[in-house]
């Protein structure tokens, strides 16, 4: 009887014992090891997905900053055309045109970079809003210019159109004994200018628009137009204008005489101008501003 | 209009033919005469072959009117007239009819014609006519040139600050 009870004993306390055992075992020390390296693992897995996470969000708002600002400053450019007044129609069509697709690509890359899934991804295409449009190197630098020089186009055509009237005033002047020298010579300066001016123009404008705005302008690309247009087409205009404060009282003096003043070779001959020509009259409105 | 027309005309050489030939025993100059002047009535001819030398005889045919009994005779001078009045009456309803389709979609012509004229609308602000430059205008034209190259000059140094104040160190990848 006790030794029935002993082997009972026994073996119950064998069964307890195995079914323990794996407790014991992970208690041990290479099994400890094999839990803390699963363990790290998937907590490097999980930071590193985490990372990755934060990352490709951080480059989808650093992007969407970068669209939003150029947008808005190529939204300004196309403002600043529209209200131009030099512009013409094809002029304002054309650089119009060229804003709205720069705005337009934008617009489609923020949409995919907002879609994009992987941080690889996304900052290739963040690259893009750089390098596939300048926008602050090239393509604004580029737009501005043009306008200024198509405004100082538009502005040169104009004095170009008055000089023959202007020559022909003078010419009237000569036929009446009128000494023109000084006028005739003010004017051959004005056009002179006007030469330089619409040769230094036209350099530039075909020279801005060889400007590609997909890579990045050279360095002093920009400088020798802006230098181009301070020097010499500001300059040009500034004679121009001394010019013509010179020949307004030049012009009122020899209208409002009489042919006895200085006429070289046909003083006897040359019919008075009547008093009445002489004033100009108020309500005379010429259209000749640009 | 056929029918009226063929009914009536028939009556009109059947009835004075009867009287008149009946009238020629009683007094057969007037009637001749009357009846020679409208229509020949060939059986009063042929009945009395003596009365050839009294047909000519001018007797006013006014006399013979209010004697004569042919009042149908006047019946068919009105049915004539009101039948060349209604005629008249249909030819001018037909063509006034005509006219008025003709000339309907005249108006209606007219009125698109009149939305159609478009408002003057200024595409572009059109490149400014140099008016001839006049003893009159010179100075007031060198003052105005003079202002509108000092605004142009303005506009170039506003804009060539504006490239100024763009940055373009924000184009660059480095740091992306």
């Amino acid at each position: 009887m006790n030794n029935k009870v002993i082997i009972t004993i026994a073996i119950s306390a064998t069964i307890l014992a195995q079914s323990a055992l794996p407790a014991f075992a992970i208690q041990s020390i290479g099994g400890q090891k094999l839990v803390n390296q699963v363990t790290r693992e998937e907590n490097q897995s999980s930071k590193a997905a985490q990372r990755q996470g934060t990352e490709l969000q951080n480059i989808i708002t650093r992007s969407n900053t970068l669209i939003s600002n150029r947008i808005a400053s190529l939204n300004e450019l196309s403002t600043r055309v529209q209200n131009d007044t030099r512009l013409s129609t094809n002029e304002k069509s054309t650089i119009s045109s060229n804003i709205q697709t720069a705005i337009s690509g934008l617009t489609a890359l923020k949409t995919k970079i907002d879609a994009d899934t992987d941080a690889t991804t996304a900052r290739g295409d963040e690259k893009t809003i750089i390098t596939g449009y300048y926008v602050y190197a090239a393509f604004e630098p580029k737009t501005r210019y043009l306008v200024i020089l198509n405004n100082l186009q538009t502005t040169t055509v104009n004095l170009q159109a008055l000089v023959p009237q202007l020559q022909n005033l003078i010419n009237t002047l000569k036929s009446q004994g009128k000494d023109t020298t000084q006028l005739q010579s003010l004017l051959s300066d004005v056009s002179s200018q006007l030469q330089t001016i619409n040769t230094t123009i036209t350099s530039g404008i075909t020279t801005v628009e060889n400007i590609p705005t997909t890579s990045e302008p050279a360095s002093g690309t920009f400088t020798s137009i802006k230098t181009n247009i301070t020097q010499v087409v500001k300059t040009s205009f500034a004679k121009i204008q001394s010019d013509i404060q010179q020949m307004r009282p030049l012009f009122k003096q020899l209208i409002s005489s009489n042919s006895t003043t200085p006429a070289p070779s046909q003083a006897a001959t040359t019919t008075t101008p009547s008093g009445t020509q002489i004033s100009p009259s108020p309500s005379a409105s010429p259209s000749t501003t640009p | 209009m056929d029918n009226q027309q063929g009914t009536n005309q028939p009556a009109q050489p059947s009835t004075p033919t009867p009287d008149a030939a009946s009238a020629t025993p009683a007094t057969p100059t007037p009637d001749t005469t009357v009846q020679s002047s409208s229509t020949p009535p060939p059986a009063a001819a042929m009945a009395t072959p003596g009365a050839t030398t009294v047909a000519p005889s001018p007797v006013p045919p006014v006399t013979n009117v209010p004697n004569s009994p042919t009042p149908p005779k006047g019946k068919s001078n009105m049915l004539y007239i009101i039948l060349s009045i209604i005629l008249v009456l249909i030819i001018a309803g037909a063509v006034a009819y005509f006219f008025m389709h003709k000339s309907a979609p005249l108006p209606q012509q007219m009125v698109k014609k009149e939305t159609m004229v478009p408002s003057p609308t200024i595409a572009s602000q059109p490149t400014p006519a140099i008016t001839p430059v006049t003893k009159a205008n010179v100075d007031q034209t060198l003052n105005n040139t003079n202002n509108s190259i000092q605004q142009a000059s303005t506009q170039v140094n506003t804009d060539l600050n504006s490239i100024s104040s763009s940055d373009s160190s924000q184009d660059t990848t480095t740091g992306l």
